[in-house]
């Protein structure tokens, strides 16, 4: 079984931006690292970016957790986007009605640019 | 020793006299026959007594008169007159002869008086003064004029000659030990011969024997006297018993361990008085026999190893703890004749060491288990016979009572008697003394005497009294179970048969044991008071039983994660509106009480709204509202579905928020319905709508939560597909749940990781 055990997350600049990469399962497990990344990502930098490509699944903390980290954002002043993952996520973006309130792109320089949101 | 009549000198002079006056009457009447026989007597009378050299001397003299009277007896020249001469002169000798004889005789008297007397001289426990002083006497002036003792002749009387001087080495035991130095010449005219040197060296032998026994004698005093200061003076006490077992020496701290103010007084008890003084009994509680003692057995020839001893003074109560150490001391056949023993006091370090072990024992009797009621009872177990007969452990019971939980008495026989006591006459928490006055004031209480007059004063209930009284109570204390709140109990200690009053170490004891077990029961409460609030809350938020909607069959599988939780963060309910029923199945984020919470309020929220505004849209922004005002993000997701019956049939109005769309199984397709929108809690300003779908007869409607399609197996994910897959064909709402249920057991991996809810609505007509 793929998942828990195979669950990895780093960090790297792009720009002005923190872009933080999970990569595997995002869950009640696993949740916990992807806070912390981005926290510490908010404070190093002025703009946040999840890059989600990696993310094979994520659960109803996962979840919360993108919601939690963009009112963060309007918090602490600093900004958040996030990277498209895989069609599953879409899916659950859309049924969660996260698509229409999360910064979304499809391409990380872009995202750490900060360039036009959405779709 | 001088008799007159030995005097030499009256001897001489009598025979003198004699041939003096026997020569004087010869010249006066010539009768010479007579004469000449008669002065031959001269020299014999005085050998009898005198000195030889005497005797020779009258025997010259009386020679003289014979040789001179025949000048006035004209003999002269006559052969009568030579033979006369003759006869004289061999009488003379002869006497000379006897005289010598005699008087060896007597010196040899004398020598042997002198080492007779020299003999006793050793028989005697004088000191070396005392000796020299004897042996003075006794040779001067008989033997020498001078006797001196020392090492070496003296200066004044070592140039004298050996005719003058005789010095002899005086040796005992092997050493010399000096010399005797025996001198002539300076009052008397007297000479040394050989004879007496050799004697003077036997004497010496004597001399020098009662001198060294002197010596030795005074040297064992001293060095007694010195063993004895230095026993006395040990702190350990130190007994010494004989063959017969008896003691014969005690030192001072022997005395004072043993009760008696003195050796001497301890010394003149009989053992046997000395050991019933005292209930003594070895570290395991069996009793003390005397041959158990190493004392008696190394007299026994046996190798003993110390013994440790617990000794109750059966008068005072004091308990000590003794080791007892004990040597043999042998004689040369290597026979034991006594036995030194070493007694030292080890209580306080005893007690500590005891004091430690029980705490730790009871410890871990308190951390063992939940059960307090039990751990007490234990606890009790533990306390009894060590610290006291009898000992009960009491809490209030709610009605004005302090109970006792537990009681344990040291003789088995007894427990039975000490419960019934404890149960028929437990204390009032609002009696002035006793244990409720412990309880009240959080102080130890400690009575080392109880004489009757106290019990019948204190005690009014006349059963209750005999009872008391049939214990034979020798001292009793009660100690305050204390714990974070304050005393919630007390601990009752009883010593009757062991007499052992209760110390400031026992009540020290006994108060922190009072406080380790209050701690422990009271933790012991609050958790299972916590775990019962649990449990209710819990049991207030499981969903209710489902109702029976008219026209439908509805099944449901409720199954939270975690072993330890009725509840977890899944939830559904269905509920009768003015419009129709409403179903709902909904998901919080998390697990733990946090979620337990949340899914209260979501459930009810639901509920209430929806009973009321009989619309699901507006019972889930109800929802909304509610939870994003609070601060803490609690988001859920929602499924909610309102059955209308219409006169052209059943029409479902589904609503997903966030959540999985329920699924419609109809004629063995599989397909989701529902319109979907935002999670719940998350946006203030989210806004959803409904789908609407006809209910045909037949048609099964599945709510589910993540916790089916999230659930992980071998090969991942279980996964929509997968659900959809179990679900075809499915007809009827029993099944929809038994096939979930079957599907989740044998894809499932590892234990349950979400919770996991299910709802089937089947229409039945």
């Amino acid at each position: 079984m793929s998942g828990k055990n195979d669950f990895s997350i780093s960090s790297r600049r792009e720009g002005e931006a923190l872009v933080v990469v999970p990569a595997g399962e995002v869950d009640l497990v696993t949740v916990d690292q992807v806070r912390t990344h981005v926290r510490e990502a908010a404070h190093e930098a002025p703009r946040v970016v999840l890059d989600l490509r990696q993310v094979t699944f994520m659960d109803s903390s996962a979840l919360r957790l993108l919601v939690e980290a963009q009112q963060l954002a309007e918090q602490d002043g600093f900004s958040f986007a996030v990277v498209r993952g895989p069609a599953s996520l879409e899916r659950l973006f859309e049924v969660t009605g996260l698509d229409g309130r999360l910064e979304l792109h499809d391409d990380p320089a872009q995202a750490a640019d900060g360039g036009p949101a959405g779709r | 020793m001088d008799r007159p009549a030995d005097s030499p000198a009256l001897a001489l002079g009598l025979g003198l006299a004699l041939v003096a006056a026997l020569a004087a009457l010869d010249a006066i009447w010539g009768a010479d026959r007579l004469i000449t026989g008669t002065v031959v007597l001269g020299p014999f009378l005085t050998a009898l007594r005198g000195r030889p050299r005497d005797v020779v001397l009258v025997g010259a003299l009386a020679i003289v008169a014979a040789v001179v009277s025949p000048i006035w007896n004209e003999n002269f020249g006559d052969p009568d007159y030579v033979v006369r001469a003759l006869a004289v002169a061999t009488g003379s000798g002869l006497a000379g002869i006897a005289a010598r004889a005699r008087q060896r005789i007597v010196v040899d008297r004398e020598r042997f008086r002198l080492l007779a007397a020299a003999a006793e001289l050793g028989d005697q426990e004088a000191t070396v003064e005392e000796v020299e002083r004897r042996v003075h006497d006794l040779l001067v002036p008989d033997v020498a004029d001078v006797c001196v003792i020392g090492d070496g002749p003296p200066e004044d009387l070592a140039a004298l000659g050996t005719e003058r001087r005789i010095t002899v080495e005086l040796r005992a035991g092997g050493r010399r030990i000096g010399t005797m130095t025996l001198a002539v010449g300076q009052v008397t005219r007297r000479r040394f011969r050989p004879d007496d040197h050799d004697f003077a060296r036997v004497l010496g032998g004597r001399v020098a024997l009662a001198l060294g026994n002197a010596g030795l004698s005074t040297e064992v005093e001293s060095l007694e006297a010195r063993m004895t200061a230095a026993l006395g003076s040990l702190a350990e006490a130190v007994t010494i018993q004989n063959a017969e077992g008896r003691l014969v020496y005690a030192n001072d701290a022997a005395a004072q361990a043993l009760g008696f103010d003195t050796p001497e007084a301890l010394l003149a008890t009989s053992p046997q008085e000395i050991v019933d003084a005292y209930i003594a009994t070895h570290e395991d509680g069996t009793p003390l026999r005397l041959e158990d003692l190493p004392g008696r057995r190394v007299l026994a020839g046996e190798d003993a190893g110390p013994v440790l001893v617990r000794a109750i003074h059966r008068g005072t109560g004091e308990e000590r703890w003794r080791v007892t150490k004990a040597t043999a001391v042998h004689d040369r056949d290597g026979r034991p004749v006594l036995a030194v023993n070493v007694i030292e006091d080890v209580t306080e370090v005893k007690r500590a060491e005891l004091t430690q072990r029980f705490l730790a024992a009871a410890g871990e009797v308190l951390a063992s288990s939940l059960d307090y009621e039990e751990t007490l009872a234990r606890i009790t177990r533990l306390v009894v016979p060590q610290l006291a007969d009898w000992c009960s452990v009491s809490l209030p019971d709610g009605s004005g009572f302090l109970r006792s939980v537990a009681v344990a008495h040291a003789d088995p026989a007894k427990s039975e008697l000490a419960r019934e006591y404890s149960q028929r006459f437990a204390p009032r928490i609002a009696d002035e003394s006793g244990s409720a006055q412990v309880l009240r004031t959080g102080d130890s209480q400690v009575l080392n005497e109880i004489p009757d007059a106290l019990l019948s004063e204190a005690v009014t209930d006349p059963d209750q009294l005999a009872f008391l009284r049939s214990v034979g109570m020798r001292a009793a204390m009660v100690v305050p179970m204390v714990a974070a709140s304050g005393v919630i109990g007390t601990i009752s200690f009883v010593s009757a048969e062991s007499g052992r009053p209760f110390t400031g170490a026992d009540v020290e004891l006994a108060e922190e044991l009072g406080r380790r077990a209050g701690a422990a029961v009271e933790n012991a409460r609050l958790y299972t008071e916590r775990s019962r609030i649990a449990q209710t809350l819990q049991m207030s938020l499981l969903p209710d039983a489902l109702p029976e909607i008219a026209g439908f069959e509805l099944a449901a599988l409720y199954r939270p994660a975690g072993a330890e939780s009725f509840v977890g963060g899944d939830f559904y309910d269905a509920f009768a509106t003015d419009r129709g029923w409403m179903v709902v199945v909904g998901d919080v984020t998390g697990r733990g009480a946090e979620a337990a919470a949340l899914t209260a309020q979501a459930r009810h929220t639901l509920r209430t709204a929806g009973t009321l505004l009989g619309d699901p849209v507006a019972a889930i922004e109800q929802l909304n509202r509610a939870l994003a005002q609070q601060g803490d993000l609690p988001i859920c997701t929602v499924a909610a579905v309102l059955l209308v019956d219409t006169p052209a049939g059943t029409v479902a109005h589904i609503s997903c928020a966030g959540h999985p769309q329920p699924l419609l199984v109809r004629a063995g397709a599989v397909r989701p319905v529902g319109a979907t929108g935002a999670m719940v809690g998350a946006w203030a300003d989210a806004t959803w709508e409904v789908e609407s779908v006809p209910i045909e007869v037949g048609d099964v409607l599945v709510l589910y939560t993540d916790g089916v399609t999230d659930a992980v197996g071998a090969t991942g994910r279980f996964g929509e597909e997968r659900l959809v897959q179990t679900l075809r064909d499915v007809d009827d709402a029993a099944s929809v749940v038994a096939r979930v249920e079957a599907a989740l057991e044998t894809f499932d991996r590892g234990e349950q990781a979400d919770d996991t809810a299910v709802v089937a609505l089947r229409r039945v007509r």
